[in-house]
């Protein structure tokens, strides 16, 4: 019995060897027969990936662009044109990077703020007086709450949410569009009618504020920020209270102030 | 556990019979031997630095920093690869033509009506039909198919070959017929050894479980018997014939030894 | 229809390609740029930016450090984007590559722009046309911006190291004599830049079939992908990484010409012409002398594999898809393609054949008799084999 045992341990190395040559000539095998037969096999799956569908529609063109960066850019750019968000940023899911995009002469400042403060700082205005509320940095990686951040002008490790403050001063983020839903609501879409989806949009978008905090809201002393103790330093704060920036919203505000959201339509006051 | 255990092919050879008085049949010298050798590492080299063109892109990047390197050394190991084969096939057109053993191996190796024969024979034994395989002689249709076809091919990729190294020279039609019969040949061939030749040495249900012939030169009686048995009739025969493949009875050879004896010191000495 | 692309490398080329545009190299790093105009006081948030009418994701952040490293570093904001006076910008114009840009080129001393090369460029078999030769769907050819990026200087490698420390020996003997170093940084990155080629070949290859391998593009101007280019050993270097491995460029713009100036076969200037392919070929007095005893016979050989063209002319029946009108190619397969062409194609398709037919034969009989011998052997020796 045990010379038995003993006999197929001492061939098992032999058969495992045999076995995998075996193997492998097989797969060598078949890979000559592919390159006589079916040269074309492997450029097909690539093909189908990047060359437009046999049924090419408005989407094929679309479906073919990746990356952040088009392909015809021209000034170089760095890894912060596409940082990761915090947290699932289920706000992007639908509305994209660049959000903003009705008014046309502020849509491009306004989506450079994407970059440094969330959606709900805009987009849920705050009683000043609410004692409950603030504003706290989210770090990019984490999603926690932080206030160690790196970089500057945009490029900060973190970035800014409201948030709510419990007892004890602890801190959560606040969300005006809840992220399970959202995402629900992204996932049952298809089987939505219109009807419901118009019914399901406004429902989630309840919290979001008709008029969203702009520029000079924040743009000046005492604003809707408390940039020093968000932990700006003070010469920062100086600049973003300048009459370089604040002289610049001047201009803007001349010609363009924010509609209420209202499905579509800015009112140019001019 | 015994000391047989140890080695599945000792005690194979154990259980055929007592080793000493036991007689081995040459089938290859050792110049025969040493072409094989030389054919075979130059076959692996060329097959794997050959293919390596075709690779997918992908694994051709997979190389990374290190993939230029890595194709300039396959440019130059194929073509010293194939000027060894070239170099080795004509060695053994010389060695066909002018020594004894190889005007033997020539006379054995032509194909004759008998091969259709015995093909068909051996076919009606593989689906049952016979009792008994044919008796092939030295060389079997098998191995004569396969002669056939290494010479042709090794022609052909030979001449394809120069033909691309020395490209500039040729017109570029005669190059994409050189380029198209290089690479199916090429794919034809390792079809061919490895589902032809390497099933035949290394997988086919025998005795030993990897034939050591390529190595040793020698085959066993019992195997002798079972495989060649026209040529081990010939040889029974004719005390002339005994002489020359019947290991040790050539009087240079007294000691008769079992092939796993045969170290690499007795390599050297021809058969 | 032949499905052939190069496209499998993309992805990693396009990796690659990000990762300079992200990375890049800062050599010599200049400070940077003094922002006289201030437009970084918006442009340095890489979040900025919108999508214009077309769909097209405009991105209008600039690194101003890589700016200032860029082969554009010492010009203005204002230099290429003429007249942006208004806050906002309600008056941008796109940017003409031949405004002169108030650097003087320093051979003539007259204010320089790139029109010497745009006017070659309009001249080449990219050239949009004009109203005495009007091209059809001038939108599918390629503007500057669609190969050009602001790139950056790179340091100077090869022969003596693949560091900085080349670029920087040279200019310490450099500031000997020129004391504004910005300056002498400037022009030593400038001529070390053309020092080398700014692609590699995978590179110059993804180039150029962004359009050359889109068959619907190319059926509208009468053309083929350039997909057979990949049964050529020629790829096969490229796909290695092997330096100077003849890519698109080596051939249709060898020494002497410059890429602006491609021009098509029928040309009598064209490097690929039959009259101009030995020296194209010998590539003589480049950095790699490619096929340096090249006969007539060797060059007057079509390169790329044969295509879709050739398959039209040897009779082989082309069809029309849902998208792709090949009514055009066929016929300038006509008179691309000759009938010695045509028969060339037609024996390597048999050979082609003629392989298919004995590989599978030989194979297919092969392993249905090692299959026999195999269950014959198992029956007499048992299953210890």
């Amino acid at each position: 019995m045990m010379s038995k045992v003993g006999k197929a341990m001492k061939k098992f190395p032999a058969f495992l060897f045999k076995f995998v040559t075996i193997v492998l000539f097989c797969i060598f095998g078949l890979w000559l027969l592919k390159l006589v037969y079916f040269p074309e096999l492997e450029l097909k799956k690539s093909v189908a990936a990047v060359q437009p569908s046999e049924k090419e529609d408005l989407f094929g063109h679309i479906l073919k662009r990746k990356g952040p960066v088009p392909q015809s850019h021209f000034h170089l750019v760095d890894e912060y044109v596409a940082q990761p968000e915090p947290y699932p940023p289920v706000c992007m899911t639908c509305h994209g990077t660049y959000p903003h995009s009705k008014g046309e002469k502020v849509r491009s400042l306004l989506n450079a703020h994407t970059g440094f403060v969330a959606c709900s700082v805009c987009h849920t205005r705050m009683d000043p007086g609410d004692e409950g509320m603030d504003f706290a940095w989210v770090d990019r990686k984490s999603g926690m709450i932080t206030t160690q951040f790196q970089g500057g002008y945009g490029k900060y490790s973190a970035k800014i949410y409201p948030v709510t403050l419990g007892a004890g001063g602890s801190k959560e983020i606040f969300r005006p569009v809840d992220e399970k839903d959202a995402q629900k609501f992204i996932d049952l879409k298809a089987k939505f009618t219109p009807d419901q989806i118009a019914e399901a949009k406004i429902k989630l978008h309840s919290h979001i504020t008709e008029k969203p905090v702009f520029c000079n809201d924040c743009h000046k002393k005492e604003g809707y920020f408390d940039f020093a103790k968000l932990g700006f330093p003070l010469q920062r704060i100086d600049h973003l209270n300048s009459t370089e920036v604040v002289g610049l919203i001047a201009k803007y505000e001349k010609f363009y102030f924010p509609s209420a959201i209202d499905f579509g339509l800015e009112k140019p006051l001019e | 556990m015994s000391n047989k255990d140890l080695n599945p092919e000792v005690s194979a050879h154990n259980s055929a019979g007592p080793e000493t008085g036991k007689r081995y049949f040459i089938r290859l010298n050792l110049s025969e031997r040493l072409q094989h050798f030389i054919l075979f590492a130059c076959f692996i080299v060329l097959a794997v630095t050959g293919f390596m063109v075709m690779l997918p892109e992908v694994v051709a990047q997979a190389f990374g920093g290190a993939s230029e390197t890595v194709f300039f050394y396959r440019g130059i190991l194929h073509r010293i690869a194939g000027i060894i084969l070239i170099s080795v096939g004509m060695y053994h057109f010389l060695y066909l033509l002018f020594t004894r053993a190889g005007r033997r191996w020539l006379i054995d190796m032509l194909p004759r009506p008998r091969d259709l024969k015995d093909m068909i024979f051996n076919m009606f034994y593989y689906l049952g039909f016979k009792k008994e395989p044919p008796e092939f002689d030295r060389f079997s249709y098998k191995q004569k198919f396969e002669y056939v076809a290494l010479i042709a091919g090794s022609i052909i990729m030979s001449a394809t070959g120069l033909l691309l190294w020395t490209e500039y020279k040729w017109s570029k039609f005669i190059l994409d017929i050189a380029t198209l019969v290089h690479g199916m040949e090429a794919i034809l061939a390792c079809l061919a050894i490895m589902i032809w030749h390497l099933f035949e040495v290394y997988l086919l249900p025998r005795k030993s479980s990897i034939s050591k012939t390529w190595i040793t030169g020698l085959i066993d009686e019992d195997e002798m018997k079972d495989e060649f048995a026209a040529q081990y009739k010939k040889i029974m025969d004719d005390p002339a014939l005994q002489k020359i493949y019947i290991h040790g009875e050539d009087p240079a050879d007294q000691k008769a030894k079992t092939p796993l004896e045969v170290k690499i010191t007795d390599l050297a000495r021809i058969h | 229809m032949r499905f052939k692309s190069l496209m499998l490398i993309k992805p990693y080329c396009l990796a690659a390609i990000l990762v300079i545009l992200y990375v890049g190299n800062a050599f010599s790093q200049s400070d940077a740029i003094p922002d006289t105009e201030n437009c970084l006081l918006c442009h340095r948030y890489p979040s900025m930016g919108r999508f214009d009418k077309k769909g097209i994701k405009r991105i209008f952040y600039i690194n101003d450090k890589k700016f200032a490293n860029s082969v554009h570093g010492n010009l203005r904001c204002k230099s290429c984007h003429v007249g942006l006076d208004e806050i906002p910008h309600t008056d941008i114009k796109k940017v003409d590559c031949s405004t002169k840009c108030h650097v003087k080129e320093p051979s003539t001393n007259k204010e320089f722009s790139h029109i010497n090369m745009i006017e070659k460029y309009q001249a080449s078999v990219h050239g949009k046309g004009n109203k005495a030769k009007p091209i059809s769907f001038p939108e599918d050819l390629p503007t500057c911006k669609d190969c050009h990026n602001n790139s950056m200087y790179i340091p100077f490698s090869g022969m003596w190291g693949k560091s900085e420390a080349l670029s920087n020996e040279t200019l310490g003997r450099c500031f000997g004599c020129h004391p504004e170093k910005q300056w002498a940084k400037k022009f030593y990155s400038h001529f070390t830049q053309r020092m080398r080629r700014r692609r590699s070949p995978v590179e110059i290859i993804v180039l150029c079939t962004r359009c050359h391998e889109d068959s619907e593009k190319m059926a509208r101007h009468g053309l083929e992908t350039v997909d057979t280019y990949k049964d050529t050993f020629h790829w096969a270097q490229v796909k290695f990484g092997v330096e100077n491995a003849p890519d698109c460029i080596s051939c249709h713009a060898p020494v002497g010409y410059t890429t602006h100036d491609i021009r098509p076969r029928t040309d009598a200037i064209s490097p690929i012409n039959p009259a101009n392919r030995v020296k194209t070929c010998s590539n003589q007095g480049g950095l790699q002398t490619c096929h340096p005893g090249a006969t007539a016979g060797f060059a007057g050989g079509r390169v790329h594999a044969y295509g879709v063209k050739a398959q039209m002319v040897a009779g082989k029946e082309i069809a029309d898809t849902e998208n792709l009108d090949m009514s055009l190619v066929r016929k300038r397969a006509e008179s691309d393609i000759s009938a010695q062409e045509a028969f060339y194609y037609t024996i390597l398709e048999y050979i082609r054949l003629f392989y298919k037919v004995l590989i599978g034969g030989t194979i297919g009989f092969m392993c249905l008799h090692q299959f026999l011998a195999y269950r014959s052997g198992r029956r007499k020796h048992g299953k210890t084999g």
